[in-house]
Order: C-alpha cells, then structure tokens, then sequence
C-alpha cells in the first residue's frame, strides 16, 4: 500500500478518481468489453499454521475483479461509484462529510453504514490513498492522563486535569504538539473500566495515559494511538476482559483488523503487552469462583476461530496459550469480576501490581 | 405443409371418407404463396413458413393481421440446423429448429389472442410430413436449461396432439412458437433402418443441439431477448450507474477530462445536456451485460478471482462489531 505517511493533497486524490473513471469508460466502449474493475485484497492472517503464509507482509494477496456478470458485483460497484461522487465533490469545494452523513445522501441504497465503510476502503484501496478523501468518522475513543496536544491549532491540555475523558480527534494529521510526562501507556477495552480509573483519580496517582477505544477501537482512536506511541516511545499495555471478544479487541490493536487489512502497517502496535485479565488471576488475586462464568456455544465456536489465525502461533504463542486455556476451562472472566474485592481494587491494587512487570504478556 | 414451404411440393393426395356434406379437404390443397429466398436451403424455407403462420395468427387468418403485426419485423427470429455429419448409418440426419418470440399489444383484437396462451404448441415434421413429435425430441426439449434463456418450464404433454410446453410467467402478449423438422439429407433415397435406441440419442441431441441454436440465434439478433433473471436485476442497475458515472464526468471540474470522456463515449462535448450523456453510458452498460449474458454459462460461472471470496467471509467471523460509528459497544458496558 503506497502513500505511507505522506498526506495526498486533494488534487492528487482528484486526479486518481478522473483516472479510474476514465478506465471504466474506456473498458465500457471498447469492442469487445472488458468491464472489470481491480481492487487489491489485503489480509492480516489465514488459517495456515504452517507458518509459511505471507500474512505478515504488507502486499496485497490477490485480487477481486468487480465485473457486470453477478449482481452483488453490480451492487458494490453501484455503491463504490456513488461513494466517489460524493468524495469528489468534497474534495473539490474543500468540504468535509462524516461516513454517516455519506450513509443518509443515499440509505435505501446503501442500507448500512458498513456498506459505505467498505465502499470508502475500497476506494482507499483503488486509489492508493490513506484518509485523503475529506471523509472523516466521528471518533469515539477516549483519552485521559498526563498528554497535552493540538488539534486544528486547538489546544487540549489533558495534565490540568488528568482524570477528565478527552475525546479522540479524529483529523490525527493535525495534532501536533504532542507532550506528555507519562510513563506508560494504558488502553482499556471498555469505556465502563476507563470511568472506573477516572473515578478511582487513576492519572492522579499513576503518572500515564489512559485511552479506551469502547468496544472494537475505530480508526482515528487507533491512529492516534499509534501516533503519540511514536511520538513519546512509552510502553503500551492493555487491558482486556478474558473472553473471545476481549481477545479480538486486543489483536486488533496489536496487529489490525482484516477490513483495515490495507492499511494495517500503519494501524498496528507491535510492542503492545497483555496485561489481563487472566483467568488465573481469579487464583492469584483470591477471588470467588464465580467470578467465572461459562463460555456459551457462540464463545466457543468465536475462540476457535481465534485460534486458527496464523499470525498467534508464530508472533505471540504465548496469547495462544491463554485463550487455549480459555477454551479448555471453559470459562471467562470479566474485569469488573475484580470489584468482588472493592470498587477501587482494579485502580489500586490490579493494575499497579501487573505493572511492576510481574505478571504480563 | 403450409408451414414446410417446400417449393416442389406440387401436390398433396386426400381421402374422402365419403362426407355427403362436402368435401373436408376443402383447403388441403392450397397454392403456397411465392415466396422468394435468396438461399435454397429448407431452414428458410422454414422460418418463412413459420413466420406466416404466425403473422396469420396460426392460419386461422387467410392474410397476415396486419393490425396485430404491422411488419414481420415485430417478430424475433432464431434458427439453428444440427446434422449428423459422422459416418455410419446416422450419417445424413438432419434437425431444423424456428423459434418465433411475439407479442400481441395490450389492445389487441380478442380474435387476434393465442388459443393457448402461456403455451407453445410445438410443430414437429418428419421427413417433409406433419406428426405427433417423437419421444426423443419431446425429452431434448425438456431437458434444455430453459432458464438460461430467462424461461421456466411449468409442465409439457405430448397427448395426441403436438408437444405442449407451458410456461411460467409469461409476460402479457408474449408468445412462443417452435417448429421441428427431421429429415434425411438424401431423403427419400437413403432411408436407412437404425436400431432404436441409436436413432433416439441421436434424434434427442440434434433436437438439443438445433434448438438451442436457435435460441442463441434468436439472442443474438435481438437485444434484451431471452435475458436470464440475474441478467434482468443486473440490467436494472444501469440507469443509476450511469446516472452516477454522467455525474463523475459532468461535475468534474477538469473540462479536459470531461473532453476526454464524452470523446470515448462518440458525444460532442459542445452543449451537450446530461441526460444524453446518461443515455449513452446506459446503452453502453447494457450492451456489455447483454454480451455477458451471451457468453456460455461456463465462463459465467468460473468467476476469475484470484481470492476466493469465501475465504473472506469464513474468516471474518469475529468482525461484526467494527470501525466506524455504528460499531455495537453495548457489550461492554
């Protein structure tokens, strides 16, 4: 994937779009009509655990060809072209517009949001752009701690009060002025454990940066993430509930996601570690049993296909060796199971006692 | 025998049973108009035939209906002729196929209706004779992939009567005839005795082989005929794609490129409105789907992935729950 971390002025993306649509005319008129439209697959892992796949490369794996022949073909092209109408005149009166904001031009068509997130991949992917296309999410990370910055010459001075939520920005190619005291980097799965550190006056005590991307993290939460990773070279740590879900949300992070699969070299977070929870801290931290609960079919038939993905075999064998033991105790764990003790035990003792660098991954 | 054409058949022997009323052959005998061919080969002969007798409305009319069939343009035409060409006793063999498509408009006469609508009353000849259709040629027919041609066969029978095919969801006025000839190259002089149930896989896969010849003929020569359903739901997306492809070109505010691309459309970029612009990226668009649609089922189905798109789907499992604002969180919380 070119374009790396140079940003494509808006005239480079509007020369791409005029190219790929004079390629569709071109195939349309020609004798004997070739009508298909290339976009590269990128993948961030297989089920291969041979080891010999090529997931951990950043080329593309392949090709789709988009052709007039089968109807799901006819509607992705449908929604591709539109999509690009729309960005192009963006780009041409120097407008932005939000995903959603593309979803409602045309929601009959489009049905989903996702069917306009994919068509904006896609289009990322046809003209080699990294989020040049004035089409900006509405960021739903959070973040907290000691970090102060500029966004769009706005300054969000996070150390005057570093219990207080920020919310992401979601225009990364306009903060600057990234400064920061902290020590360590701390990503939360949940916004419900990030309020819990922001009561328990978490960045008071610890001297660090506290981001939740709540839930599955977006783009813009990851991207600047990766940002102010670089910018300040601090360890990363994360915290995760012990379940399927937490686990996918912890590979996202560390190696991307496969709709993001384009652009994952420049998503991922290599150094991330695994701080928890374990199910072994239900022994190590004396907490009730049922603090576990059992994994329900869905969990189980998830944390298979976890387990399948080549890239945990052959990058973090030891991330594999946890969920293995997920599945065999059938069980899972939650990090609010930790209140059993206090409320405040996930601020005051878990957290600190996994950071002296005991008891990680 | 009107329908054969034959132009040196002069004339047909009738047997009176004796009817004191009259004759009952009264017709039987009936000049054949002079029509005339360029070419000498039956397969002419043959559409020419079926074509009057569709344009007089299945002989029931002495003239054409002009009213319901101003020219013999209204009528598709397709013709396919399948030989037995190899050596050995099923040498010579030959199957002739005329498949007419018409539709009838919504005002028309209800004289002019088809006795059997939603039906195709399959006329068979044998060796230059009317007969019921044989079992070989009636199984061909019912084993064509009829769905290839956007047609579904609901029922057929063979009762004491020519073939009827039935057919499901037939647009209104829209009628099917088919006519079917067998014959020997050399007839009458190399009549040869086969056993059965060599002539019968022969005679089915010439009638096979003739019919959907003619089919793909018929195709060929008529746009937007015989479409396939997908082929139908695809061609419904072409008037947004062009309307969205008109609007890449005509909002772009790069002249040259527009230039460029109404040049590669054949418009005249003075003045031009975008609707016609539309219109000729439509018509565009469709002739590429109608050529897909030609193309043998094959190819249309060995799509050229070089990634198997269920790979993507198998292995996107876990990823119901991403990017983007509308990513559910709620079970986190």
């Amino acid at each position: 994937m070119e374009g790396n971390n140079s940003i494509s002025r808006p005239s480079d993306m509007l020369i791409r779009i005029r190219d790929f649509t004079r390629s569709i005319i071109k195939g349309m008129c020609k004798e004997q009509s070739s009508f298909v439209v290339h976009i590269d697959r990128f993948r961030n892992y297989c089920t291969d655990s041979s080891g010999h796949c090529c997931c951990s490369s950043y080329t593309a794996k392949g090709k789709e060809l988009i052709t007039l022949q089968r109807e799901c073909h006819v509607h992705r092209l449908d929604v591709l072209l539109r999509v690009l109408l729309i960005v192009q005149q963006l780009l041409q009166e120097n407008k932005h517009g939000s995903k959603r904001d593309i979803f409602y031009m045309h929601p009959s068509v489009f049905r989903e949001q996702s069917v306009v997130d994919r068509a904006i991949n896609d289009i990322c992917i046809l003209l080699q752009c990294r989020h040049n296309l004035n089409v900006v999410s509405v960021g739903k990370g959070l973040v907290m701690g000691w970090l102060r910055f500029s966004e769009a010459g706005r300054i969000f001075d996070c150390i005057n009060s570093p219990n207080s939520a920020h919310p992401v920005p979601v225009n990364v190619e306009e903060v600057k002025d990234i400064m920061s005291v902290a020590k360590y980097i701390l990503i939360v799965e949940k916004e419900s454990v990030f309020q819990r550190l922001s009561n328990d006056q978490f960045c008071k005590k610890n001297q660090c940066i506290v981001i939740t991307g709540r839930g599955y993290p977006d783009v813009p939460t990851r991207r600047f993430l990766r940002l102010i990773i670089e910018k300040l070279c601090l360890p990363t740590y994360c915290l995760v509930d012990c379940d399927p879900y937490g686990f996918d949300i912890l590979t996202t992070y560390r190696f991307g996601s496969m709709q993001m699969a384009f652009d994952a070299k420049f998503l991922r977070i290599s150094n991330i570690q695994w701080i928890g929870v374990f199910i072994s801290d239900v022994d190590r931290f004396s907490l009730p049993q049922h603090c576990l609960l059992p994994l329900t079919n869905e969990d189980k038939s998830r944390t298979e296909a976890l387990l399948r993905r080549c890239y945990l075999e052959r990058e973090v064998p030891e991330w594999r060796l946890e969920l293995e033991l997920l599945l065999q105790r059938g069980v899972k764990f939650e990090i609010e199971a930790l209140s059993a003790h206090s409320l405040s035990f996930l601020s005051e003792v878990y957290v600190p006692s996994k950071l002296k660098g005991e008891l990680q991954m | 025998m009107r329908i054969l054409m034959i132009p040196k058949l002069a004339i047909e022997i009738g047997i009176d049973h004796g009817d004191p009323s009259g004759s009952r052959y009264e017709d039987i005998i009936q000049a054949i108009q002079c029509v005339s061919l360029s070419s000498d080969s039956n397969i002419e002969y043959l559409k020419s035939g079926l074509e009057d007798y569709v344009l007089k409305h299945n002989h029931r009319l002495h003239n054409i209906c002009h009213s319901c069939f101003p020219d013999r343009e209204h009528l598709k035409v397709g013709t396919g002729v399948a030989c037995c060409s190899k050596s050995g006793r099923n040498a010579g063999q030959v199957l002739e196929a005329v498949i007419i498509i018409s539709q009838l408009s919504k005002s028309t006469s209800p004289s002019c209706i088809p006795v059997c609508c939603g039906k195709t009353e399959v006329l068979y000849y044998k060796d230059f004779s009317p007969c019921l259709i044989s079992r070989p040629s009636l199984n061909a027919l019912t084993s064509i992939d009829w769905k290839s041609y956007g047609l579904t066969l609901r029922s057929y029978s063979d009762e004491n009567s020519d073939a009827l095919l039935e057919w499901e969801n037939l647009p209104l006025g829209f009628h099917i005839d088919i006519v079917l000839h067998r014959y020997q190259k050399q007839y009458p002089s190399a009549i040869v005795m086969l056993p059965a149930n060599q002539k019968d896989t022969t005679e089915r896969s010439l009638t096979r082989k003739a019919v959907k010849l003619a089919l793909d003929n018929l195709k060929e020569k008529n746009a937007g005929v015989l479409l396939t359903a997908q082929t139908l739901k695809i061609r419904s997306y072409a008037p947004d794609l062009a309307r969205t492809l008109a609007g890449l070109i005509l909002s772009s505010n790069d002249s040259n490129f527009q230039g460029e691309c109404l040049s590669l459309l054949g418009l005249q970029p003075q003045k031009i409105k975008s609707e016609a612009v539309e219109n000729c990226i439509k018509e565009r668009l469709l002739s590429v789907i109608d050529l897909n649609d030609r193309k043998p089922q094959r190819n249309q189905e060995a799509t050229p992935y070089l990634f198997d798109d269920r790979f993507y789907k198998e292995h996107n499992c876990l990823d119901d729950y991403e990017e983007g604002e509308e990513a559910d969180s709620s079970l986190y919380l």
